[in-house]
């Protein structure tokens, strides 16, 4: 069964994380603009 | 297939707070900074009042002494921003387990004792991340 997920945060970026993860997408340009 | 459900995205603390207590959600993720009541803040009222939800905290900064009090203070998973993908999934997969997600820059001290004591240490194979397994 899948964990449900409450999203808080005001963060472009990690909406596109999560967005990826809850659609089990491949991530599009990984690694760019990290730290 | 899907790797967990999203329930709902909100914007500030107190705002998750009072989400959190009527969707009662497996994990939350939550950025640290936020306006009205920080994430770290909303963890604490929420175990006090009794939410048995998860918590992965995130914050710009790698900073051992907030990552390790808000790993103390009982959240499951610490990440830093900007967050990749495969880092997000890797974070909610261990924390929907019931082990807990650490990033490297944390290494266990006596501060995260309890948290640690009895679990099995891997790391990524790029030393990003070290699992904490029960």
């Amino acid at each position: 069964m899948r964990p449900t997920i409450l999203l808080a945060d005001d963060c472009e970026m990690l909406g596109v994380a999560i967005g990826e993860v809850i659609a089990d997408r491949q991530p599009s340009g990984e690694g760019e603009g990290r730290q | 297939m899907r790797t967990a459900n999203l329930l709902e995205r909100v914007k500030d603390g107190s705002e998750l707070f009072a989400r959190a207590c009527v969707l009662r959600p497996d994990i939350i993720v939550s950025d640290i900074s936020m306006p009205v009541m920080n994430g770290l803040d909303v963890m604490r009222r929420l175990k006090e009042y009794g939410l048995p939800a998860r918590f992965i905290l995130l914050t710009g900064h790698a900073d051992e002494q907030l990552a390790t009090e808000a790993l103390s203070e009982g959240a499951a998973g610490f990440l830093v921003k900007p967050v990749v993908t495969d880092d997000m999934r890797e974070a909610i997969q261990t924390v929907a387990k019931g082990d807990v997600y650490v990033p490297s820059f944390i290494q266990p001290r006596r501060e995260i004792a309890p948290l640690t004591c009895g679990l099995e240490h891997a790391s990524s194979a790029d030393g990003r991340w070290i699992l904490l397994s029960r």
